[in-house]
């Protein structure tokens, strides 16, 4: 890992949707950045802003009635969000390529999968025809499907959930992107295939340096393939830290009701009783409260929490927390 | 050990009670013949030879691997897709040869959620109208009722009523694979298969889908299979997991006895697969070695052996029947 070269640098990103009910502050202050090499995992709330994130940094949001982004996001010292728009085609799929989280939204019903990943390459790469072609088998195979030759001329509702994954995975690694994001890669995988997949990510990370953007809500991916962790809530970056120190001493009381509630084959006895959550829900996008958006369901909470928005704090060593009462946090886990 | 047909046996656990469902030698081929001369047509067996049953009140997990006929098989006993054989009875009814108006009454009973939420939300109809839409259909809670029932719907399913008048496309994953399940649940059903149900859910609301499911099956004797590839969550909600591999079932056994004693080679990769929450843990996982068979084209006798560590050449030349190794328990192996 080629440390502390920053590849891609998100800074206080906010990304606002007008819809019929009012203004959805979908993204709402995130920031974080990726070294080159690095592997970032990003989890958090179903419906915290993780894929409006990405697609964000892919310039995608065009016709979903997003306002324009507030913040930056700079990419090897470019300006995506400044960017213009025949500029960014040349890095989308290319330089940055993203794995969809739903595949059935990303793949033509159209066209076979083959043509599809064949089509990306020659967009990008001189290749002819036939190349592309071959390309396309090439990939399939190294994704891990059987007789590629022959699956390449599928369409994608004759494959299986997991196979058409896959596919999307081969595609946005055709042309060995620099920056891959990842929005749930693995999650209609088994877990032998998810260990092969996940194994490729980190072959082509050591062969051609690239980084990795990883959500996923899958803590023991996670555990596997980050070097370090953003937590996300209600649209904002609640914690950042690498991983050992994430899963070893949390200190957003949110990331601890997270690493609280995770399910586990390796627990002694079977499995009874009720798993845990979180009590309460997410609050409503339209009417975020003033202060922390976590306090309506936080332990921890204290008068300041309601009245005043924390500031993403560094506690030391990069350890960033946003929360009013991480000092106390500290002293109760130390004592 | 004793061989015994699955078609007949009692693969049941012994506390239940008459199956609510019975699947009997399922079969589902589909032909792939483009560009390929009739007569050399191939096709793939994506289910080959399934038989298996579930009390009523019993959950029933479904793992295995990707494209081994998970999907097909729910979608099959749902009658959403025609099987090529086999038999499907529902409450002592087989399902098989209904025509449409016969199989509508069943229609309310069952239910899906579906894989791919994307795919099976129709985009131009807010969420009121998806789940209305249901209501309506079967006649439930009609009038100034319907948009209380929608609201208490999304509530369960940790979304918002004023939700309703979202479009699927405004959601995030996560909250349109919600959507699914409140509108699955919206019609009471007797049976439900949930597809992937949670995988897009962080572990909290997870928690929350999973323990509401919990409450339906003690309140209401909610029967389900439940298809997943997160064997934690499987393993919490499940009664009995069934593992299947390329079109036919490696292992059936009660969940505890799954979980502590695996008897298919299978079964014990997947197991040793599952990455733990613990970056301390990291380990080198030796992902399964061999040829990933094709399911065009698959290999002779087990199914499995090309990646199995401990295959001999008598694997290649039988198809290993699934014989019970302990009550309720069976695996087809014949090197365990
Ligand atoms: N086009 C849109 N119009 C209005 N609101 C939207 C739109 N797209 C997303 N949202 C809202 O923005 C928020 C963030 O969505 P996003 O898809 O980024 O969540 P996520 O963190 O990826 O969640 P998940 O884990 O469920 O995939 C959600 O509350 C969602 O409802
Ligand atoms: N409409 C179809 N036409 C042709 N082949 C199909 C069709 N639907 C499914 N198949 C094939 O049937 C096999 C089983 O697919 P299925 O979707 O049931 O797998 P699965 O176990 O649900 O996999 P996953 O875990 O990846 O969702 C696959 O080889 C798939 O390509
Ligand atoms: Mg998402
Ligand atoms: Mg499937």
């Amino acid at each position: 890992m080629i440390a502390g070269n920053v590849l891609l640098d998100v800074d206080d990103l906010k990304v606002h949707f007008r819809t019929d009910e009012g203004v959805v502050r979908a993204v709402d202050g995130v920031s974080f950045h990726i070294d080159e090499g690095e592997t970032l995992g990003v989890v958090g709330e179903s419906g915290s802003g993780k894929s409006v994130t990405s697609l964000a940094i892919m310039r995608l949001l065009g016709t979903s009635g997003a306002m324009a982004p507030g913040g930056a996001i700079r990419f090897g010292g470019m300006d995506l969000l400044g960017m213009s728009d025949p500029e960014m085609r040349r890095i989308r799929g290319n330089a940055i390529a993203m794995i969809y989280q739903e595949p059935m939204s990303s793949l033509n019903p159209v066209h076979t999968v083959g043509r599809q990943i064949a089509e990306v390459v020659r967009l990008h790469q001189r290749l002819d025809r036939k190349a592309a072609d071959r390309r396309a088998v090439e990939m399939l195979e190294l994704v891990g499907i059987p007789e590629p030759a022959r699956r390449a001329r599928n369409y994608p509702h004759e494959m299986s959930g997991g196979m058409r994954q896959r596919v999307m995975i081969a595609m946005a690694l055709a042309c060995k992107p620099r920056l891959l994001i990842a929005d749930e890669p693995t999650t209609a995988l088994d877990v032998t295939i998810q260990a092969q997949i996940l194994d490729l990510m980190r072959q082509l990370q050591r062969d051609i340096g690239m980084s990795i953007l990883f959500i996923t809500h899958d803590l023991g991916v996670i555990a596997e393939m980050a070097d370090r962790v953003v937590v996300m809530y209600a649209g904002r970056t609640v914690e950042e830290a690498t991983v050992d120190d994430l899963f070893v001493k949390p200190l957003m009381p949110y990331t601890m009701g997270l690493l609280d509630s995770v399910p586990r084959v390796d627990t002694a006895g079977p499995a009874s009783g009720k798993l845990r959550t979180i009590p309460g829900n997410v609050p409503n996008a339209l009417m975020r409260p003033l202060g922390c958006a976590f306090e309506p369901r936080c332990g921890y909470a204290m008068d300041a929490c309601r009245r005043q928005m924390p500031v993403l704090e560094d506690t030391g060593g990069g350890h960033m927390v946003r929360c009013h009462r991480w000092g106390d946090i500290v002293r109760k886990e130390a004592g | 050990m004793i061989h015994v047909d699955p078609a007949t046996a009692e693969t049941r656990a012994p506390t239940m009670g008459k199956p609510l469902l019975d699947i009997r030698n399922l079969r589902r081929y589909f032909p792939l013949q483009r560009g390929v001369p009739p007569g050399r047509a191939i096709g793939v067996k994506a289910v080959d030879d399934v038989s298996f049953t579930i009390g009523t009140g019993e959950v029933v997990g479904l793992v295995g691997e990707s494209g081994s006929g998970k999907t097909t098989v729910g979608r099959t006993i749902l009658r959403l897709k025609q099987p090529t054989s086999g038999e499907i009875f529902f409450d002592g009814v087989d399902l098989v040869p209904l025509e449409t108006a016969a199989m509508r009454p069943y229609r309310k009973q069952m239910q899906i959620i579906f894989q791919d939420p994307y795919g099976s939300l129709n985009p131009r109809m807010n969420v009121g109208r998806i789940i209305g839409e249901a209501l309506g259909t079967h006649g439930l809670a009609p009038g100034s009722a319907r948009a209380d029932r929608i609201g208490e719907l999304l509530l369960a399913v940790g979304l918002r009523p004023e939700h309703m008048r979202r479009y699927p496309h405004e959601f995030s994953g996560g909250q349109r694979q919600r959507i699914g399940i409140a509108r699955a649940l919206a019609v009471e059903p007797r049976f439900i298969v949930g597809d992937e149900p949670v995988s897009a859910l962080d572990v909290s609301v997870q928690a929350q889908i999973v323990n509401l499911l919990d409450d339906l099956r003690s309140r209401l004797s909610l029967t389900m299979l439940f298809i997943a590839h997160d064997l934690a969550v499987v393993k919490h909600i499940s009664d009995r997991v069934i593992v299947m591999y390329l079109g036919r079932i490696m292992e059936i056994a009660p969940v505890d006895a799954l979980y502590s004693s695996p008897r298919h080679p299978y079964t014990e990769a997947l197991l040793a697969s599952v990455p733990v929450p613990d970056p301390r843990a990291r380990r080198n996982r030796a992902p399964l070695q061999g040829d990933i068979p094709s399911p065009m084209n698959p290999p002779s006798g087990c199914v499995f052996r090309t990646r199995c560590p401990i295959a001999t050449d008598e694997c290649a030349k039988v198809v290993p029947p699934l014989e019970q190794v302990a009550p309720g328990h069976f695996k087809a192996c014949i090197r365990r």
